[in-house]
């Protein structure tokens, strides 16, 4: 991997993102949590307890606001290039296409991180009464962390196996695998994600007073460090077959022409 | 420079390249072939975005295939237009610099040369959704340019281009020629590619066709029937005048008695003699056009021939 040319995408991605229209989207995607957020305690009022509001913001923030992003800025890393005719000019440079692509997934990591950092951050108004805000501060600020590069990589390799329908079919993972399977109490939901973030969640902060089914998902199963392992390690090897991949690729074609 | 040994390259079941064998030495040449006729996918083998279906291929010595070596050493300049419309020239060639392995002070300075070269110093700070195609056709030789490569692969760079423009590009060329460079410039117009190089390769339907110099390919050009377009009252005589005297090689009649369609060797004796004809036959000529050294016509002779037609 060429350090210097993957940083070189990443800067080059994060100041095309900075248009009006990118901004306005991005900060829609920080400030819809904590507007949910004060619309439930709004509601609820002083009923709610520390875990709800705990399980609530796991929901919205490092799930649907890292997947929604990174939905729109990983998965068509390659595709973008591909559509836009751009990529035969990136394709043919010296820090290679695995620069391209690592470079894109950084900054669509950073983009999506952000974001969820400030709706985390803003939330926190709405969680004060909950007791230790710190401590719920740091750990979804964690768990954005590992869910921002698990499924970042994740959908990178998505957007490189399935180029032409990326989109539909990352959108149908999410809803089967990490919505439906990751919440089927059974070894296979050990293949999501979701699990691990919910695992290192239970580890990190008292989810006892969860209603129904909810309170069984988040059982301390293994360590946290395991959990990190295991989405560390898939993060790497997703990437690195998602860089194999595209190496392997002939991505032109003569009716691209 | 260039050494392909019987690459084929095919697309599922559609041959993109068929069957090449070529070497060429360091100079300059000029790949001929009309719109489809595989010179992009000829391209895109030698810069190492495709691999070839059968045979084999190398480029200043190497495999060019994912070779980042070689990257470093060929500039390429594609045919299709750019559309980062909300970067500015500047940014997007110190971009693919730095992606070439240049530091960002560097590429900066790169850059900024080799799109001050092509006369866009005052341009190059601003975003290219406002270039004309002018503009961006010298920004995309720009960044071909900047790492001053020792192979330069232009796929149609005069395309869009107004006659100032083409001009330009054409000095830009024939200086980089005069520096002992390698260039290879595809195009389907012949003329742009002669005011550059007089070392032609021909392609069509994905074969090499022939090769030479301008003055071979102009002998061959000779040796291709022009076709005359005459639109006139009366066709059948003027038709018959002309093959009495033996300078028309085939006629075809079209719109009725109306269109006629001359296919001669000698075009400019047909022409001489036109005017007795039409005094003879008291034929009106309302439309008289001429196709020329058609290239399409040779392509389609050559490729005749390639197949063993005659």
């Amino acid at each position: 991997m060429d350090v210097r040319a993957t940083l070189a995408v990443f800067r080059f991605e994060f100041r095309r993102a900075l248009t009006p229209v990118r901004l306005a989207f991005w900060l829609g995607l920080a400030c819809f949590p904590p507007a949910l957020m004060a619309l439930i305690q709004y509601q609820a009022g002083p009923s709610l307890s520390a875990s709800l509001v705990t399980f609530i913001l796991f929901v919205l923030i490092p799930e649907v606001v890292c997947l929604m992003g990174l939905l729109l800025w990983a998965t068509p890393a390659i595709h973008a290039e591909l559509e836009g005719r751009t990529w035969s000019y990136l394709a043919i440079r010296s820090g290679g296409k695995g620069s391209v692509l690592l470079g894109k997934y950084l900054a669509a990591v950073v983009w999506t991180a952000l974001a969820a950092w400030l709706a985390i951050s803003v939330s926190m108004l709405f969680a004060a009464p909950m007791g230790n805000i710190l401590r719920l501060w740091t750990v979804l600020t964690v768990l954005v962390l590992f869910s921002s590069l698990a499924y970042g990589a994740l959908y990178v390799l998505l957007g490189v196996v399935f180029l032409r329908r990326a989109m539909m079919i990352t959108v149908g993972y999410t809803l089967i695998f990490e919505m439906l399977v990751g919440f089927i109490p059974a070894i296979i939901n050990q293949f999501t994600v979701q699990y691990h973030l919910r695992g290192m969640l239970a580890r990190w902060l008292p989810m006892d007073n969860l209603p129904g089914i909810w309170g069984g998902l988040f059982q301390r199963t293994a360590p946290a460090g395991q959990h990190i392992f295991i989405l560390l390690a898939a993060t790497v090897g997703l990437l690195t077959v998602a860089v194999a991949i595209l190496h392997r690729r002939e991505l032109v074609r003569a009716d691209d022409n | 420079m260039i050494h392909l040994e019987n690459v084929t390259k095919l697309y599922g079941s559609v041959m993109g390249v068929n069957d090449v064998t070529m070497s060429l030495a360091a100079n300059a040449y000029g790949l001929i072939g009309p719109n489809g006729s595989g010179k992009s996918t000829l391209l895109n083998l030698i810069t190492g975005q495709l691999r070839p279906t059968l045979g084999s291929l190398s480029v200043l010595g190497c495999d060019p295939w994912n070779n980042r070596e070689m990257f470093r050493r060929i500039g390429v300049c594609p045919e299709r237009d750019l559309l980062y419309h909300d970067v500015t020239g500047f940014d997007w060639v110190r971009y693919l610099l730095e992606l070439n392995g240049y530091g960002r002070a560097e590429a900066a300075k790169r850059a900024g040369q080799a799109l001050d070269q092509l006369g866009l110093s005052e341009a190059m700070r601003r975003r290219m959704g406002g270039y004309s195609r002018g503009m961006r056709q010298r920004t995309k030789l720009a960044q071909a340019l900047a790492h001053e490569p020792e192979l330069l692969i232009l796929d149609e760079p005069f395309n869009g281009l107004d006659p100032l423009g083409r001009h330009a590009m054409t000095e830009v060329l024939r200086q980089w020629v005069r520096d002992g460079k390698g260039l290879l410039l595809a195009s389907h117009i012949l003329h742009e590619v002669e005011a550059v190089t007089d070392s032609f390769l021909m392609i069509c339907s994905g074969r090499l066709l022939a090769s030479g110099s301008a003055e071979e390919v102009h002998a061959l050009l000779a040796d291709v029937p022009a076709e005359i377009h005459i639109r006139c009252q009366g066709a059948a005589r003027l038709a018959r005048q002309a093959v009495e005297e033996e300078l028309v090689q085939a006629v075809r009649f079209t719109d009725g008695d109306e269109g006629l369609v001359l296919s001669t060797r000698s075009p400019a004796a047909v022409y001489a003699r036109l005017p007795q004809w039409t005094d003879d036959t008291n034929v009106r000529i309302h439309e008289l056009r001429s196709s020329g050294e058609s290239l399409e016509t040779l392509f389609g002779s050559l490729l005749r021939i390639h197949r063993g037609g005659s």
